[in-house]
């Protein structure tokens, strides 16, 4: 099962090198180079602050829409193509297709985000700026968002269009990054009942604010062990429970 | 113990949302055996699709019961022996021929060393010599179709099951098609194929069956089935009683039992008229399925 997994994660990564996903790196670069060269005319020694800051940003976001539209279309556009017929007919279990699609993707977002974080180097050292000092912990922490982000949009892409797994793996990553709104809300909540379900949507959607490196940046101080630990624990089990659930239902799903 | 049997089979597509369903399959009873060639005939929506989707694990039975080799439907282990090609086929067109065939004989545990000869064997076999590096994107519809054999026998499996292979060849292509399976029986496989060119089923098939609304109406092998009741006389010369009509040959009638022909023939004898050909009349697989929709279809 082992060689079909990776078989499956390989042709995930050469159809991403094919079909030129990484293009987006380059509009990265470029609003890279564009931003830093705007920032040093507008702010005044606070620039290195900035280009981080920025580099940050568009790095999540373009990481993350990558990992939602890859990600929807990650089941879905296999069975609306019918590609998938050739494949289930093998002697694997599905799951196998699940989990290989996912790794080609997941490999796929880690290219994206070491060579966006190469980008930013170069773009520093040309700005005559050292590194921030966790920048490494920070491409870390991005990279986690995107790995939760991409298997929420594989869970919907199990049982939907890629159109409608699209729109609400979106959503969820929306909903994900602003969770933490939801515990403020229900703590101000006069309804029990409002409270309770404010807390349950907390419960179950993930908690992608905790994985923001604006955190690191602000402060300039990695937290302790024990909380680099829950926060990877967190990510793996997330993930892992995000798996079950797609591969639980692509497993019992007819494709017509 | 056959090869695949299938028993009592039914299909209804649920929508979820609109709370209507559709059939596919009503009860379907099927048996196929090893090293024969199977047809699996009938019109548009016969449930012909739903149920090699069935075999093959794409789909899963509403109820009934369907095993290959003993093993059912929709495990790895029935898929073992399995070798596929959905009706009209589509790959990832990124891949160049070697990298596709390859993918696929990973996923079905070939040894990776065994692979470049296997590929170069199977892509001759299919009529697609010296095309490992060219890209899907730029094949014909022809020449996706040869591909998708291809990885439908790349593996050696004992059972294939092809999905309307014929379906956008050329007469030169079906030719090709029809020799892969001839091919593939000779070294022991069984071939089950649905297809809509009867000329074709009723040349390479040794048992069709026909489904109707997802049920067999009509099932046995090809000289049984296309064997009539009726016999039928050629002479030269006119007799002097029965419906004769002239021909090119001579003259000719149809008896309509083997009893009535046996005793035409004596009596013709009898009267000294020369007997050119006396045998039992053969419908061509056309006829028959034509023969079948009309008595349906007749109130």
């Amino acid at each position: 099962m082992t060689r079909a997994v990776l078989a499956i994660a390989q042709l995930t990564l050469r159809e991403a090198l094919r079909k030129r996903v990484f293009v987006n790196l380059a509009v990265f670069a470029a609003l890279m180079v564009g931003v830093s060269l705007l920032m040093t005319g507008l702010t005044i020694g606070q620039h290195q602050r900035v280009i981080h800051s920025v580099s940050f940003t568009v790095l999540a976001v373009v990481g993350n829409l990558l990992a939602v539209f890859l990600g929807a279309g990650l089941i879905a556009h296999e069975v609306e193509r019918r590609t998938l017929y050739t494949i289930v007919s093998r002697p694997i279990r599905r799951w196998v297709f699940v989990v290989g699609r996912y790794l080609g993707l997941a490999s796929v977002l880690a290219i994206n985000t070491l060579i966006g974080g190469l980008l930013v180097k170069v773009v520093l050292m040309i700005s005559n700026y050292p590194a921030f000092e966790h920048f490494m912990v920070s491409l870390c922490l991005i990279y986690a968002e995107m790995l939760i982000v991409l298997s929420i949009s594989v869970v919907f892409s199990a049982f939907s269009t890629p159109t409608l797994s699209a729109t609400f793996s979106f959503c969820f990553w929306v909903i994900g990054r602003l969770s933490v709104e939801l515990q403020e809300l229900a703590v101000l909540a006069k309804n029990d009942g409002l409270a309770t379900a404010m807390n349950a949507a907390y419960s179950v959607l993930p908690n992608l604010g905790r994985l923001d490196p604006m955190n690191l940046l602000i402060h300039n101080e990695l937290p302790d062990g024990g909380h680099v630990g829950m926060l990877l624990l967190y990510t793996l089990l997330y993930i892992g429970v995000m798996l079950a659930a797609a591969c639980w239902t692509f497993e019992r799903r007819d494709l017509k | 113990m056959s090869l695949i049997e299938i028993e009592g089979l039914r299909k209804v597509y649920r929508s979820p949302f609109l709370r209507r369903e559709v059939v596919g399959l009503e009860q379907l009873d099927l048996s196929v055996e090893t090293n024969e060639i199977f047809g699996f005939l009938g019109p548009n929506g016969a449930g012909k699709s739903t149920t090699l989707k069935i075999l093959t694990g794409i789909i899963q039975a509403t109820a009934g019961s369907a095993k290959i080799a003993g093993q059912p439907v929709g495990t790895p282990a029935a898929r073992e022996i399995l070798g596929f090609m959905p009706e009209f086929p589509t790959f990832h067109d990124f891949l160049r021929a070697e990298e596709f065939l390859t993918f696929y004989g990973e996923l079905s545990g070939m040894r990776r060393e065994a692979l470049p000869a296997r590929i170069d064997e199977v892509l001759s076999l299919v009529g697609l010599p010296g095309v490992q590096d060219r890209p899907l994107r730029g094949f014909s519809k022809g020449m996706l179709q040869r591909i998708g054999l291809a990885q439908a026998v790349l593996h050696d499996p004992d059972l294939v099951i092809l999905d309307e292979p014929m379906s956008g060849l050329d007469p030169v292509g079906r030719r090709d098609v029809r020799r892969l399976m001839e091919g593939l029986k000779a070294q022991g496989k069984t071939v089950l194929f649905s297809s809509h060119v009867l000329n074709d089923v009723e040349e390479v098939a040794d048992r069709i069956t026909v489904v109707r609304e997802g049920r067999n109406v009509l099932s046995g092998t090809i000289e049984s089935l296309l064997s009539g009741q009726r016999f039928e006389l050629v002479v030269r010369q006119q007799p002097a009683s029965g419906a004769w009509t002239k021909t090119a040959e001579g003259y000719h009638c149809y008896c309509e039992h083997e009893e009535a022909a046996q005793l035409a023939v004596r009596a013709l004898s009898e009267a000294g008229i020369s007997i050119v050909r006396c045998q039992r009349e053969r419908r061509s697989l056309e006829e028959l399925f034509f023969l079948d929709i009309s008595e349906e279809e007749s109130p």
